[in-house]
């Protein structure tokens, strides 16, 4: 039984469907990555998955563990052990890096899980999660709570967006090491490479899981910039 | 046991060590309502009471280029439930010297209290002064509040200001403060409260940026719940060449509670530049999410994020 099931979910704004239809499994322990281009709605199925409030499907179900979770609320979907990383961190005003990665519990060694995405304990324990702290910094610690946590699952959307180019790498890693801790992931993001590093891959179009394979495969399909439902000529992909 | 050990519990209780009143390195005053209770002075501070009755005026006078190492301890308070106490406090710095005043407004007990705080601080030039200014409050509400400060910051001189009302209930604040900065001058003064059920809280607190490239930064920080109201006034004046000021209000708002925020900037000077940002609202969504997803209740994120701003 997949860990996480999307079965035959539709999302509309107003008139406008950004989910049409979309099935979609996670087995346990993988790493399943999410691609499609800008506004395919991959931000919108991860907030409806983690139980924004501003979410809920308008038809079709979410399964966590084999139970429907769409009633649930955000809270209620965390206590079951699913979490998400936004593509934008929230900042706060007053709260240490150290009261942060002790959220939930955590019995991890804080040092070492930010030593891990290359960040100097020292240097970042005891700082402020406020506007001192860049993207780059912000996006490294909520690795850093993912690795402190150990979620049953993990929503990570566009982990390395904001991320120097020398160090994604080391996100990459840190990514794997997330999943050796016993996460699952589900890894939102529009870059090949990044995609690369999943055990599975779905490729999202129109609202759509048009295709779902190796990473290889699909990053493939992905860069044809063909549409395997309607050729682009309904979802805009191929002219996209 | 001596009226001076019996402010040790509240003093403990602001999380404040009361061992410091028993160092001889460490200048104080301790005060029961108009009773003084104990004072202390140390090499480069001198310091004057002068008691009349309802009013009781402390001049402290920190001589040139004096570094005074160890906060000096302003404690001001009633173990009393009701009560007032009204202080009037010169504070004079002359040039080149350094010291850290921490004032403590202990009122754990207090039901009806009126506490009425007049300060009049000069800091010459080169000279810096960090004043803390903290209450702790019982759960009455039963307090007034009114604090005045008048601040003339010489050349080069730094001051910074912080009040915090965060414990207890606030009851009626009225804070208002003013500060002169000539050139050179830095002046940065925050304010954190937390205002509960019916508390009223007005803070008015002004910048005139007279000097030179002088520099300052206003920061509120007020968080209500109930049926509290707070009226938070931050004004900056940039008169001068290079003058630089910034203002920077948040304020989260629960249950019924009003927050009112009120920027003014002056600018009388082509070359100065003031800027100002507020926030008024219910607690960030974002922030909320994020918390929540890292496994707390919303009561709890909701504490943590208050707590954290007002920290």
């Amino acid at each position: 039984m997949p860990l996480l099931q999307i079965r035959h979910a539709d999302f509309l704004v107003g008139q406008k469907k950004i989910l049409d239809d979309l099935n979609f499994a996670l087995e346990e322990g993988d790493v399943h990555a999410l691609i499609g281009t800008n506004g395919t709605g991959k931000s919108t199925l991860a907030r409806l998955i983690i139980g924004n409030e501003d979410y809920s499907l308008s038809s079709g179900q979410i399964l966590f563990d084999g139970q429907d979770i769409g009633q649930r609320s955000l809270y209620q979907r965390a206590q079951a052990g699913m979490t998400m990383v936004w593509q934008e961190p929230a900042l706060f005003e007053g709260i240490s890096v150290r009261d942060y990665l002790s959220l939930g519990h955590s019995l991890a060694n804080l040092s070492d899980c930010l030593a891990q995405v290359g960040l100097a304990p020292d240097d970042y324990l005891d700082r402020l999660l406020d506007k001192s702290m860049s993207g780059g910094e912000r996006k490294r610690i909520e690795l850093a709570a993912m690795l402190a946590l150990r979620p049953r699952l993990c929503i990570l959307d566009e982990p390395v967006a904001g991320i120097d180019l020398i160090s994604i790498d080391n996100i990459l890693r840190v990514i794997n090491r997330i999943k050796q801790n016993g996460s699952s992931i589900l890894l939102i993001t529009h870059q090949e490479d990044v995609a690369g590093i999943a055990d599975q891959a779905s490729l999202l179009c129109g609202g759509k899981i048009i295709l779902t394979g190796s990473p290889d495969r699909v990053v493939s399909q992905y860069k044809s910039r063909h549409c395997l439902i309607c050729n682009g000529q309904e979802c805009g992909y191929a002219a996209a | 046991m001596p009226l001076r050990d019996q402010f040790f519990p509240l003093l403990n209780a602001a999380g404040i060590d009361s061992d410091v009143l028993a160092d001889p390195n460490t200048a104080h005053i301790v005060a029961d309502g108009q009773t003084l209770v104990s004072r202390q002075t140390i090499p480069g501070l001198t310091l004057n009471i002068d008691e009349r009755g309802d009013l009781t005026i402390a001049e402290i006078n920190i001589t040139r280029d004096s570094r005074i190492t160890q906060p000096v301890h302003l404690c001001f308070g009633l173990l009393q439930g009701l009560g007032s106490q009204h202080f009037r406090i010169h504070i004079h710095l002359e040039s080149g010297a350094k010291a850290q005043f921490i004032a403590h407004g202990l009122f754990a007990n207090a039901t009806i209290v009126k506490h009425s705080m007049e300060k009049t601080i000069a800091i010459d030039e080169g000279a810096e002064l960090h004043f803390m200014d903290g209450h702790i409050h019982g759960v009455s509400g039963g307090m007034e509040v009114k604090t005045t400060g008048k601040v003339s910051v010489g050349k080069h001189a730094r001051y910074s200001g912080d009040f915090s009302l965060t414990a207890g209930r606030v009851g009626k604040l009225d804070f208002d403060e003013s500060v002169q900065a000539d050139d050179y001058a830095v002046v940065e003064l925050v304010s954190r409260i937390f205002g509960h059920e019916n508390d009223l809280i007005k803070i008015n607190e002004a910048v005139n940026l007279n000097g030179r490239f002088s520099r300052s930064m206003i920061k509120s920080r007020v968080a209500l719940e109930g049926e509290a109201r707070a009226d938070i006034v931050g004004i900056t004046e940039g008169r001068a060449e290079g003058a630089r000021g910034h203002m920077d209000c948040m304020e989260i708002i629960k249950d019924q509670a009003i927050g009112q925020s009120t920027p003014i900037v002056k600018v009388s000077h082509p070359l100065a530049k003031i800027t100002h940002e507020a926030a008024i609202g219910t607690v960030d969504k974002k922030q909320m999410e994020t918390l929540i997803a890292h496994g707390l209740s919303p009561e709890q994120a909701t504490d943590m994020i208050v707590l954290g701003m007002l920290r």
